[in-house]
Formats: structure tokens, sequence, C-alpha cells
């Protein structure tokens, strides 16, 4: 190397690293002030209601936003899956932040509800805006929206008089033609809790036994990948929720929405027990120290304008029973409930989870 | 034992006791989470032990080792591979090689899974390119089946090889005077040197990056859980989120945690007394030129991790963020970009500084002491995040309450408790960095630094850390690109209204809205790449000047 | 053992040009592990031990040392002997597992004692020099300095780099010099903090050997100037010879020899310390009335009287007389032997193997006729004259008293 540039190399790096190390300092600086100032945000005190939710869409985010600008009470949020928002809540204990639990299924509402991590409240205005059966009857949690879980097939190839119930996915005729995702979804696991209820266990591991035997492969990916394979013709018939079709009709993807035009929705057991229907649903925490907020939060939620953007947002079945659903989902039509305890989906729950490892259903 | 006690009595004596003292403390504190895991193991079984053990156990370990040997392999063979051809070869673009190898590491694994899953999909743009290309209809759906083991573990690979790739690349950098000149001097071939010469040499970077890829296979829940695999990790999910047992939950992670350990622990023993130092700076070597055919294979050799691991993910996700992006961007994104730089900016800086003492005291105290302390705070890698909230959780709340008798909660649900969770995550990306720097510098110059009378604080400042710049900052960059992507920890423990991009674009795909999730996914990408790129500039101007 | 009083004028080259240290500086010669401490003593090292983890062999066992203040003190032996181990041991690199050492007096590493090496007060130059990449050759130098006042600071280093003949070249970096810039950059540097033991490990080892000649004599020149303390680990023969007081051999971890140069030359105490102090003949041999029965024949020497069994001669390549004809006609006695009895009686016929120029004088190979079946082979140093080639036959005889016998018995017929 010759050696005046190597005296240049070694000029530029320490002037480089004073530079450097300025810079550094700077950054540390910065960065310190923008920690303190991230961790702003008041919990405590003051006009507030802390909300620890498992649903993650947007429109919740602006449902809150119009919720303070009606009542001027502050939501703060935390987003994570109901279980991990349980295991922090059950951790805090008495010390708890946390106002408000909002889950995506009733099942962990009351698994919440018998650690005794929810305290039991009443309104005149949140019993007349809920339906009896998607409440707690004690009033630990309400129903926020109902999602249906339904059958969704192709127009062309399958003749929806032969797919009336749940049973019919076990039966030989449907072999290889089945899609469904993992067993490791709670909308899987509540289904089969819910049947677990209505037939029995045995009952219900012959279904899940016939299930597995049709699948047209091997669980994978989620229930709008379930109906996309419809579509594509991997499988005739797909187990999902209804807003998931319903957003890929409403998809700004001309790829989706036609894709979407193949297929039709079927709601299952209309002659027998009724469709499984699920609720996302919220309640106050045992620890809150904001209790009144917490319910005038709940009684906005279930309320006419915070069910109107529940549904257009989601495409999901308002709780209350006057607020109009959109047009997909009235295109879709009325169709008949499973109305069995919804709180018998977190008690099964475990239970349920054995039989699908039991069968093979992943 | 008792030899080995007596040989170490008089170490012990002559320990550095400030150093010792503060790495360990350091130790303690990182794994408190870590005991609350451990412990769990001896808590008695929950109610889903006994179904997880006998029904699903076999499986979940088969899928596991099949996925960390495809994604090991490959990412061994690309990371080790292009390292060897962008510092002893010469070919066209080479220079850009250098740096943009790196790249692939921005992307979630998570994302990556996602991406792939959405372009072979059958509304995907490979689909539509096909059906556009032989005119079929719209009806003419093909169905690839990608949501595989095989194809998760190679995209596992593709986007974890920068591992390996950055932690060789710098060892065949600094070492490439002497050995491989001299090797070559003899008359060995290239291939000959690469695998006599260069691997061997190569090893404790080698494994140091494999170990990182490893865990990170180990750890991941999102892209697992997507594809459909069950593993050990989605085993841990299974027993806590289905089945509401966390004792079980904790307990597997426990399992796992002593895997690793006895894995690291082999390595170490099986090193043995071979020593990789190195003394003296490397000067540059003589590259192979590589002509017409060879120099066309090092370059597509090249370009494969790149495109796969970096260009088709964000490609798909351009497209995705193209089509989404107005309803989805808004002045929130602005905010969860100032969230995401500063919590990763400064967990970085803490987590090397944390790093740098465990490593220097592991240097100076002459015991195998503090190094297998360092090793018990590296176990926080291999453990899925979502576990490690819970003990974070338990120990910052410990914390809180005594200080407050359980009234209030002072770090709990602050950012503080957050950055502690990602030091304790993280702190293995940090320290494998750091260490490989010193191994690199040799322990002469400290050591002459001793003898001339300066004390070990002042050897660090003085000599070791201006040697170690580029490791530092390298440790820095890997840790700051970690945090910036990390999720389950950030979503846990975070504070109220606080959100980041990763936590943004995770939120939106865990609810099937991946095209909407994607301008948040890009730019953490994106802030991950800048990062990459400026640190490449910096180097390489200084090395040019 | 000390008998052997023959004080020989013909030495080999490596002796010429000693340079001799000032008397007063030289202390007398002490045995390895005296029991008495002299207060003079600067440093001291009692049953030092280290094993290194990882391995079973200890790297040094059972080192007994003391070094006077102003000494300088050779270590030598095979690579892997410990050499680098003690210094890096007295450095406080590296930490005994028994014994105890002792910097002018006070305890440094022990069952009670320990002091890091910054608190030493000891200077080292490294094998590889060890130079900060990152620091200027002045900075490097004044890297030790820093408790000292800038002005201060600055005026040692510029001495000191006059000291050592680099003046004008402190801006310089480690990579800018040569490899004798550096060695002597190191060397100032350790130098610098005016330490009160210099430690060198293996100086030249780096070095092309024209350049080891130059830095050696200025070494040693520095040596004597600042009276330092010191201990050089070096390979070589010749460079310990040429600036030691004092050399310990030492071989697997222990000290086999710990005497002056000119000692161990003459006197060495076993094959390993005779080998590795220039090229040597080992004979076995039989103690007879008034000498000994080897197998080029009897050799005269009084100190066979008391021995018996089989034991080891050394006779160094210039211990031989050497006559060009069975009459003993001398054509070249190796050395000046004079009147010496004996000398200019026939040896034994012997056939010149092999001829190496070697400075004035030339070394040969002879094989020596035994009467066993090979012969034996010798190493002799003659004269220029008689001119001498390969097949001649000559006539070898050892010259009496020149021979020196090794410690320990030999097992077995002669």
């Amino acid at each position: 190397m010759n050696v005046l540039t190597g005296r240049a190399i070694r000029r530029g790096g320490r002037a480089g690293l004073r530079r450097r190390r300025s810079l550094v300092g700077l950054f540390l600086l910065v960065a310190a002030a923008g920690l303190a100032a991230c961790a702003g945000g008041d919990t405590g005190g003051g006009d507030v209601v802390n909300v620890y939710s498992h649903r993650h869409y947007e429109a919740d985010r602006e449902i809150f936003r119009r919720f303070t600008a009606a009542t001027g009470i502050e939501v703060n949020v935390v987003t994570a899956s109901a279980d991990e928002l349980i295991t922090r809540l059950r951790n805090e204990g008495a010390a708890s932040p946390a106002d408000v639990l909002i889950t995506v299924d009733a099942g962990r509402l009351h698994r919440a509800a018998e650690e005794g991590l929810l305290q039991p409240v009443r309104s005149s205005d949140l019993e007349a805006n809920v339906p009896a059966r998607f409440r707690d009857p004690a009033g630990h949690w309400y129903g926020l929206t109902q999602r249906a879980r339904v059958l969704v097939y192709h127009r062309d190839r399958v003749d929806p008089s032969t797919l009336t119930s749940y049973g019919d996915l076990a039966s030989p005729e449907w072999s290889g033609r089945v899609l469904v995702r993992s067993s490791s979804n709670v909308y899987n696991q509540s289904l089969l809790a819910g049947l677990i209820a209505r037939d029995g266990l045995e009952a219900a591991e012959r279904w899940a036994t016939g299930v597995v035997a049709n699948l047209a492969r091997a669980p994978r990916g989620g229930d709008t990948d379930q109906i996309k394979l419809v579509a594509a013709g991997v499988g005739d018939v797909a187990l999902v929720n209804t807003y998931y079709l319903a957003r890929l009709a409403g998809s700004s993807d001309p790829e989706d929405r036609r894709a979407a035009e193949r297929l039709a929705v079927r709601f299952p057991d209309q002659s027998g027990g009724g469709t499984h229907v699920n609720v996302s649903g919220a309640g106050v925490t045992a620890s809150s120290r904001n209790v009144e907020n917490a319910v005038r939060l709940l009684e906005y939620l279930t309320g006419d304008e915070a069910q109107r953007l529940f549904a257009e947002a989601n495409q999901e079945y308002p709780v209350k029973p006057d607020v109009p659903w959109t047009s997909i989902l009235e295109e879709w039509g009325e169709f008949r409930a499973d109305t069995a305890d919804l709180s018998v989906l977190g008690a099964l729950n475990a239970e349920a989870v054995r039989l699908f490892d039991r069968v093979g259903w992943r | 034992m008792e030899v080995a006690l007596r040989r170490w009595l008089p170490a012990v004596r002559a320990l550095p006791v400030g150093w010792t003292a503060a790495a360990l403390l350091l130790v303690a504190l990182l794994t408190v989470p870590l005991a609350v895991v451990a412990v769990g193991a001896f808590a008695p079984a929950g109610e889903a032990w006994g179904h997880v053990a006998t029904t699903l156990l076999p499986e979940y370990l088969l899928h596991t080792l099949i996925l960390a040997l495809g994604a090991g392999g490959l990412a061994l063979v690309l990371g080790v591979g292009t390292a060897w051809l962008v510092t002893m070869c010469d070919f066209p673009l080479r220079g850009f090689f250098h740096w943009a190898l790196v790249l692939p590491l921005a992307v979630p694994a998570y994302m990556a899974a996602y991406t792939y899953a959405g372009m072979l999909d059958v509304t995907g743009p490979v689909q539509r390119l096909v059906r556009w290309l032989t005119g079929a209809g719209p009806d003419a759906f093909l169905y690839w089946n990608v949501m595989r083991i095989e194809v998760l573990a190679l995209i596992f690979g593709f986007v974890l090889y920068p591992y390996i790739f950055l932690l060789t690349r710098a060892l065949f950098e600094g070492r490439s005077g002497r050995a491989l000149e001299a090797a070559r001097i003899m008359g060995r071939g290239p291939w000959s040197i690469f695998l006599r010469i260069a691997l061997p040499l190569a090893r404790p970077a080698v494994v140091a990056g494999l170990a990182l890829v490893l865990m990170e296979v180990l750890n991941d829940y999102g892209a697992v859980a997507y594809y459909g695999v069950t593993t050990f990790t989605t085993g841990i999910f299974r027993s806590w989120f289905a089945m509401g047992d966390l004792d079980t939950a904790i307990r597997l992670s426990a399992i796992l945690m002593l895997v690793v350990l006895v894995v690291l622990g082999m390595e170490r023993w099986q090193r043995g007394a071979a020593r990789y130092d190195e003394a003296g700076g490397g000067r540059p070597v003589t590259r192979y030129r590589l002509r017409g055919g060879a120099a066309a294979a090092a370059v597509v050799f090249c370009f494969l991790p790149l495109v796969m691991g970096f260009l088709l993910p964000v490609g798909q996700l351009g497209l995705w963020t193209a089509r989404t992006a107005p309803a989805v961007v808004d002045l929130s994104f602005l905010r969860m970009a100032l969230n995401s730089f500063v919590l990763a900016s400064g967990a970085a800086a803490l987590c090397v500084g944390v790093a740098v003492v465990l490593a220097y005291a592991g240097r100076i105290d002459r015991t195998p002491l503090t190094s297998s302390a360092a090793k018990l705070a590296m176990l926080g890698y291999s453990i899925p995040g979502a576990v490690i909230a819970v003990g974070v959780m338990v120990a910052v709340l410990g914390v809180d309450r005594a200080l407050t008798g359980g009234t209030a909660l002072i770090l709990t649900g602050g950012l503080g408790a957050l950055v502690f969770a990602y030091l304790v995550r993280f702190m293995a990306v940090g320290y494998l960095s750091v260490e490989a720097g010193f191994t690199r510098i040799g322990a002469n110059l400290g050591s002459a630094s001793r003898t001339l009378g300066a004390s070990p604080l002042r050897t660090l400042f003085r000599i070791e850390l201006p040697l170690l710049r580029r490791a530092v900052l390298a440790a820095g960059v890997l840790v700051f690109i970690d945090v910036l992507k990390e999720l389950p920890l950030t979503l846990i423990l975070r504070p109220f209204n606080f959100d980041t991009l990763a936590t943004r674009a995770f939120e939106l795909a865990s609810i099937e809205q991946v095209p909407q999730s994607a301008p948040a996914a890009l730019l953490v990408i994106g802030a991950a790449a800048v990062v990459v790129a400026v640190l490449h500039r910096t180097f390489s101007l200084e090395a040019r000047q | 053992m000390r008998g052997a009083t023959t004080v020989n004028d013909s030495v080999p080259d490596g002796f010429d040009g000693v340079t001799v240290a000032d008397p007063a500086r030289r202390t007398t010669c002490r045995g390895a592990g005296s029991a008495t401490a002299p207060s003079n003593d600067m440093l001291r090292l009692d049953g030092v031990a280290k094993t290194y983890s990882g391995t079973s062999a200890a790297a040094v066992s059972g080192i007994d040392l003391s070094v006077a203040d102003g000494e300088v003190l050779g270590l030598v032996g095979e690579s892997g002997c410990g050499k680098s181990t003690l210094l890096r041991l007295v450095a406080g690199l590296e930490v005994p597992d028994r014994g105890a050492i002792r910097l002018a007096g006070q305890p440094v590493a022990g069952p009670r004692a320990w002091t890091p090496p910054e608190r030493r007060g000891v200077g080292m130059v490294f094998q590889d020099f060890a130079l900060f990449p990152h620091l200027s050759a002045a900075s490097n130098i004044m890297y030790g300095l820093f408790s000292m006042p800038r002005v201060e600071r600055l005026a040692r280093t510029d001495r000191i780099l006059d000291l050592v003949g680099l003046s004008g070249l402190g801006s310089r970096f480690p990579h800018q010099l040569s490899g004798g810039q550096q060695q002597r950059v190191a060397l100032a540097r350790a130098l610098a903090p005016e330490p009160r033991v210099l430690l060198m490990d293996e100086p030249f080892s780096n070095l092309d050997s024209a350049l080891k000649r130059g830095l050696r004599a200025e070494l040693a020149e520095i040596l004597g100037r600042t009276g330092i303390t010191a201990i050089l680990v070096v390979h070589d023969a010749e460079d310990v010879m040429a600036l030691a007081d004092r050399v310990a051999v030492m071989r697997a971890g222990r000290i086999r020899q710990i005497e002056s140069p000119d000692f161990l030359y003459q006197q060495p105490r076993d094959e390993y310390v005779a080998r590795f102090f220039g090229e040597t003949n080992i004979l076995h041999a039989r103690p007879r009335e008034g000498g000994f029965e080897t197998a080029i024949g009897f050799i005269p020497c009084a100190m066979a009287a008391g021995r018996s069994g089989t034991v080891r001669l050394c006779l160094r390549p210039e211990h031989f007389h050497l006559s060009i004809d069975a009459n003993g006609n001398a054509g070249g006695c190796a050395s000046g032997c004079g009147d010496v009895p004996g000398c200019g009686k026939a040896g034994r016929p012997a056939v010149v193997r092999h001829v190496r120029q070697s400075g004035l004088h030339r070394r040969i190979v002879l094989m020596v006729e035994t009467g066993s079946p090979g012969g034996a082979s010798l190493t002799v140093d003659v004269g220029p004259e008689p001119h001498l080639v390969e097949g001649d036959t000559v006539y070898v005889q050892p010259k009496p008293g020149c021979l020196h016998v090794l410690q320990g018995e030999v097992a077995g017929e002669v």
C-alpha cells in the first residue's frame, strides 16, 4: 500500500471517528428524549378508559375516536392476542391499568370471567342493546358483533341442495373436496366446542374424523386462502366465517372480486340446531378504576352508531337487533343461528382442541 | 473437578472484580425472566402437558428438526458461499453484493412467508402472468401448494442467511491476510483453500451465525402458524392459547431453552483448546479474478438469495402497497415510524453497550466464569418472544410490587420494561457479534495496553473500542433491525396507544388483510435497508479515502 | 565437574563481538532456587506453576528464579517449552496456579497476592510487537505516559524516539514503518514509562537476519545504557549470548540450567543444553584408570576418577586434534594444543565426509573407524590449513582436558 494513501486513510479514520462519536452522542440524546416523550400517555387519572383489545381492526380506532368526541373520555388501547392480554391482566392483578377487555370470541371472555378477571356490570342500555343470548347472564361480558361460521361453495361445481349441514362435510361424497384452516384457529375451536355441546363428544369426534378424511389438502393458511382455493377448484367447499367472503367480494383487487363471484354462501343446519355463531365481545376488568367510563364505552360500542360502523367496516353482523346489515349480508339473507349458551364455548375449548389433536386435524 | 477448582482458584483471586461484578449483575438481570421460565419447568404439569407430550410432541419435534436442518443448511451454503465470493473473488457487481446481501435480514420471516403465499396465490401476480401469457381464461386457476414445510424451510434460509454472511464476511476480511495467502502460495486451488483453510478458520463466525439462524427458526410462530406447520413453538402456543394452560407452555419453553443450552455448550466443548485469535491487522487480499463462466456463476449465486430473500418479497409488498396505500396510509404512519425508530435505536445502543461489557469482562477475567454466564444471557433468543414476555412481565411486576406494595405499576406497561425485554431477547445477537469482533482483534493489543499501565477501562476505550467499532456498529445494526421487526414482545408489553410499524403490519396481516399490511411492512424493511446501506457507505468511504 | 578450567581462545563465531556488559551490572551467578533472597533481587519467582485450561501438561512448573537489579536474563529453549508463559506470568497476563512472584520484594502474584498487569510496572515487548494500529508511533509511545503532564510527556517521547533512533518518524502509523522500525517503536513504547522490569518476547523473530544483527547490537547498547532489569525470550543461542548476563535454559516447562552464557557453553548440564549452545559431539564413554574409554579411543582425563558405569562426554568441535599422517604430524591442530600432554600422538584414522566453510574456520564431518560397523561421526573444526577435501583420510584425537562430562548415567554398554 502506498504510504501516502495509507496515511490519508488513518487521518480520515480518526476524523471520522470523532465525527461519529459526536453523532452517536447526539443520537443517544435524541433516543432518550424520544423514549421519554413516547412513554407519555395518561393512563391514570382524568377522564380515561383503558382497553386491552384483541380486535385489530382499523374501524375500531375510528369508533374509539368517535366515542371520545362524543363523551370527552380518552380511550387508551393496547392490542394483542386475547390469551396474551389475559395473561397480562392476571399478572398485573389489582394494579392493572386496564378497564375493558375485548376479545374476538366468547370463549376467551368466559375464561377471563372464570378466572375472576372480569367484574359484572349492569346497565339498562346494555341490556336493551345486547340480546340475552349474546351476553353473560351475570353481566361479566357483552357481545359486540356476531360471526357466523358458514359453508362457502363453488357455484358451478356444487348443488346447494346437497350441502345443508356441517355434518355433510363428514360424509363420503365430499371426499377430497373440503377445505378448512388449522385447528389452532379459535373459530374452528369454538365451532367444535359448540358441536360437542350440542351433539355430544362422540358425535363431534365422528364428525371431525370425517372432515379430516375429506380434506382436499392439509389445513394451512387463513379463511381467505380457503375461499380462494375453492374458487381455484382445489376443493369445492370451505368452512369459513362470513366476513372473509364479504371482504373478498368488496376487495379493491378485481381478481379477488372475480374469484368471489364464483362462490356462494350456505348457512348450515337451518333445519337442525342452527348455524354456529360466535361473538366478539367485551367485559369490564375486575381491577378497573374507571368502571363508569368503561360501562359508557360498552354502551357506546353496542349502540347504533358503533354497531353500524362495525358492520360496514368489517362485514360483521351487529348484535343490536334493529341495526341494518350491509348489503352483502342482506343479500345472503336471514338465517337461523344456534342459540346455545355461548359460555360453553369457553368451557369446552380445551376439550375441542384435544379432540382435534386426536383425529389429526392439525 | 477438584483439579479444575484448584486451577481456577488463583485465577478467581485475580479477577478484575469491578468488571466481573458488573457483568454478572447484568447477566443476573437479564436472566431473571428466563429463570421465571426455567422454574416453570419444575412446576406441576398442567392438564395440557400429558396431552401435548403424548399425542403431539413427536410430530412437533420432527417438523422442528426438518425446518432447522433445511433452513440451517441453506443459510450455511448461501451465507458462507456469498461471504467467500465477495471477500476473496473479483467479479462484476462484487461491491454491490458486498452490502446488498445483508438486505434480506430486513425482511421479517413471517412477512416473507405471507408474500410468497400471496405471490403464488390463485389471484396472485404469478398466476395472472401465466394466464395472460397462455391466454387462458380467468377460470384457468392453477394450484401450487406452496404452503409446505419444505418451502418454509427455504424461505427461512433465504431471509436468515445474512447472519452467517455478515459474521463470516467480517472474519474472512479480518484474517484474510496470512493464512489464506499462505495457502495460495503453497499452490492450493481456490476450492481447496475454501474447504480446507477458510472454512475451518471461519468456524467461530459460521457457528455463531448458524446459532442465530437456528434460534430464529426455533422461535418463529407467525410463519409456521400461517403455513400450518406444527413445530415445538406452535406446541407452546397451542398449550397456552388454545388450552389456556400457560404452565405447559412455559414448561415446553424451558425444554427448548435447555436444548439450546446443551447445543451451545457442546459447541464450546468441541471447539476445545483450538484458538481462533488472530494477531495483527488484515490487509486487503489479492482476490481471485473470476472470468467468463465462473464470473457469471458467481453473479448468479449472489443474486439468488438477494432475489429470493429480498427483491421478490419487497416486490410483492410493493404491488400490494400500490393498491392499498391510499386507503391505509395516514398521518399515524409518521408517529409509528418515529416510535419504531426511537425504540429500535435506543434498544440497539443499550444492547450493544451491555454486550461490550459482557464480552470484555469475559475477555479479561481469565476464567470461564463470565463467558459461561454470558451464554445464559443469550438463551432469550431461542425461545418465543411471547414466552419471554411472560417472564419479563413477572420480573418487572416483582420490582413494581417491591416498590409500591402492589398498589401501582411503575415499570409495567412502560417503555423501560419493553426495552429491557428487547435486551433479554436480543442479547445473543449483540453479544455474538461483539465477541466475534474481540476475537478478531486478538488478545495482544489489550495485553500490551495493560502492561503500559492502562486500566481495563482505559484499555477498553482507548484500544479495544476504536478497533472494535466495525463490530460494534454491525452488532448495533443487527439489533436495530431485529427490534424494528420484533412482534410478540412489542405487542404484549407496549404502553397504551403505542404502535410501531411492525405491530401495525402484524395486526392487519393477522386479520387476513395482508395487502393492507404491506405499506407498514414495506416501511419496516425500507428503514432497515437504509440503515444497512448507510453503514456500508460509512465503512467503504473510510476505506477508500 | 567444575574442574574443567580450560579457557578456549578459539571461540565459535557467535562469540565474536560480544558486548561485554558493565561488570558492575553482572552479579554473581547463583544456582536456580537459591535459598536466600538477596535484597537486590528485582524479580523473584518461587515454585511457580501454570497449566492452561484444556491442556493436561503444565506450561511451566516448579520455576524458581531470581533476577538481580540491572541484570539481563535470557530465556531459551525449544518452542513450546514455556518461555513465553513465564514472561506472561511475570507481566501479570497469566495467573500462576501455584507459587509466588515478587517484584522488588513486593508480592505481585501468589497465594494471597495479585497485582494486575497495569500496576506492576513491567514493560513488555510482544513477539508481534502489538503496536496499536490506530495510533501513530509517537502516540503508541505516549500511551503509557498518560498520567504525566503533557509537556513532560512530549519531551520524554522525543527523548525515547531518539534513543531508539526513530527521531522524526513519530507521526508515522505502524503500517507505514518497516519491521525493524516497528520493533524499535515497540521497544520504545515499553521503555517509555520506565518500567522496573522489561520483558521481551522473541524480539527478533519477525526480522530478517541482517536487520537482526544491527538491532541486537543496538538493543545491547540500550539495555546497557538504561541499566534496566530485563528478561529476553529468545530461541537463538547467538542472540542470547550477545545480550544476556545469565541464561536460563528451559525444557518442558522447567528450567534445566541457569548460568552465564560462557559457563553454559563450557559446562552444559546435559545433552539438551549442550546441543542448544552450538554444535557438539556426544560420546558414550566408560571411565577407566586415568581416562575414558570411548568409541574413538582412550581419552586421558582426571575426571574419570571415581566414576563407574557409562557416561556421556561433551566434546565441542574445537576440542579435537587432527593430523594428516599416522605419525601425528600436525597439519592442523584444531586448537592450539601447545604442550598439552598426549597431543602430537597419532589419533584414530577417519575419513572426511563433508567440509563446510564457517568464517575463518572450516567445520568438517569425519567418519571415524571404530571397529563396529558404520563407525562414528564426529564434527571437528580445523584452521585454514591443511586443505582437506571429501575422502581424505586424517587422524583425529580429542584434546585431553577439553572434554566435559554430562550429568546422568547411561544404561548399557558403550
